[in-house]
């Protein structure tokens, strides 16, 4: 049986539980002699979710052997090598190489200290790895970044238009902006569309891809009821510097993306 | 609402990481309660509602320059007493025997040398060695039986304790099963029967 995790939810009286699909397939590969088990974890054409392999990493009773463990280790980070480079490819981040080799080093960092007894934290890479990495992979940037790259072109323009509170949107071309991205969020199930917007968004300006982000989130922009959070609220900045900066977002991703596919 | 200070930023962008149905209002949820933390919890959940998924993603076909990297950086952190460190020091006690200790071993586990050879170099596949026939091995060198497993397991090897004639550089044999191991190592039918009867 999987070791059951140890870090408890702050609202709650028992540990973080891993997901359903996860505890079965550890349960099941725990089972298996001890080649068959690194073979699995190794499978470049099947992979375990990353959970796995690392449970296995995490284990220290019955650990596995010094050179399994090496292969599940190796081919664990050449996963997550090659996953960080699409997120942060050479071509657009400074020192993109180092900035993964930091990344990976704190998760190894983690994994060490797991293994003198001492943290806890890995429990949440159990529970989503997917997500744990992503918070990971941004505190680095925020520490080592560039945190982004944006076009300076387009940088500037935001910067310029930044202050532009008092040029008012019309409440027709407002409409409009949300109106656009309701039928955008309604595309949102197709993943590919999905894929290219969030892309797309990821490349904006960061007050821009705020903006754009809180609101598919489902905040809304401003409402009467002063108890509601809201993006202005959120972003302590003023409606109109909320719209603003969603309609130079929603320009620039109507240009990057194809016609036939327009928010 | 109550803030809690007293939380890690880790700790805090973690849980958040790790909240099922993440929406706006979870989101409202923990900007109240660490407002402290308020530029990196929106941009996390922002990061999260956008980040490609990563599920599936295969390794490339080589391993990099970072991979190894972060392999040399885990051995050289990880605490003397891991089991792993240990396990990957303990040398192999079939190596450590000398020629009349290693005769005298195959024979009192009723196997010729070159049995005993291929499973010394772990030619023999650990996961097809019955447990009996292990066990065997350990009592008669007086070691324990984990420690038998952890130096018999892995990929073949070119013992050190193996002369060789030839002018080439010796290589590793592939890995074979116990049942091929006894029918390719010569053993008397007496022997074969003695082995196959170990089977778990």
């Amino acid at each position: 049986m999987a070791i059951p995790l140890r870090k408890i939810p702050e609202k709650a009286n028992k540990p973080y539980q891993r997901r359903l699909v996860v505890e079965q397939l550890i349960n099941d590969l725990e089972r298996l002699p001890a080649q068959e088990l690194v073979q699995r974890c190794t499978d470049h054409g099947t992979p375990v979710p990353f959970e796995v392999s690392l449970y296995f990493l995490r284990k220290k009773t019955e650990s596995l052997a010094p050179h399994h463990f090496k292969q599940v280790f190796t081919t664990l980070f050449a996963r997550l090598d090659a996953a960080l480079k699409r997120v942060l490819p050479d071509w657009k981040f400074d020192k993109a190489q180092d900035i993964r080799q930091e990344v990976m080093d704190r998760l190894v960092e983690m994994l060490v200290k797991d293994r003198d007894g001492d943290e806890t934290r890995l429990d949440f890479y159990e529970v989503n790895f997917n997500s744990c990495f992503a918070n990971l992979r941004k505190d680095v940037l925020r520490q080592i970044g560039p945190a982004r790259e944006t076009d300076p072109l387009e940088h500037a323009s935001a910067l310029a238009g930044e202050n532009d509170d008092t040029n008012e949107i019309s409440s027709d071309i407002e409409n409009k902006v949300l109106a656009d991205f309701a039928l955008g969020i309604s595309k949102l199930d197709d993943s590919s569309f999905r894929f290219r917007l969030y892309a797309a968004i990821n490349d904006l300006p960061d007050d821009e891809r705020d903006v754009i982000g809180l609101l598919l989130q489902g905040m809304p922009i401003e409402a009467k009821d002063p108890n509601v959070c809201t993006i202005s609220k959120t972003l302590q900045c003023a409606v109109k510097t909320v719209n603003n900066r969603l309609n130079r977002a929603y320009t620039k991703l109507r240009a990057k993306l194809p016609v036939e596919e327009e928010l | 609402m109550k803030t809690r200070p007293d939380n890690t930023k880790d700790d805090v962008l973690y849980a958040f990481s790790v909240e099922t149905n993440r929406d706006a209002t979870t989101l409202e949820e923990y900007l109240q309660q660490y407002p402290q933390y308020r530029d990196e919890l929106i941009d996390l959940s922002i990061e999260l509602l956008t980040m490609p998924l990563q599920e599936e993603m295969p390794a490339e076909g080589e391993v990099s320059d970072n991979v190894t990297q972060s392999w040399k950086t885990f051995q050289s952190m990880l605490s003397q007493s891991d089991p792993i460190l240990v396990a990957e020091s303990a040398a192999n006690p079939l190596e450590a025997l000398d020629t009349q200790s290693f005769r005298s071993l195959a024979e009192n586990l009723n196997v010729n040398t070159l049995f005993l050879v291929k499973l010394r170099d772990k030619t023999i596949k650990l996961s097809t060695v019955p447990t009996r026939f292990i066990e065997a091995v350990a009592n008669a060198i007086d070691e324990s039986i984990d420690t038998m497993r952890a130096a018999l397991d892995g990929a073949a090897t070119v013992s050190s304790a193996t002369s060789f004639k030839a002018d080439g550089k010796p290589a590793a044999e592939q890995q074979i099963s116990f049942d091929e191991a006894i029918e390719n190592s010569h053993l008397s039918e007496q022997q074969k029967s003695a082995l196959r009867a170990m089977k778990d």
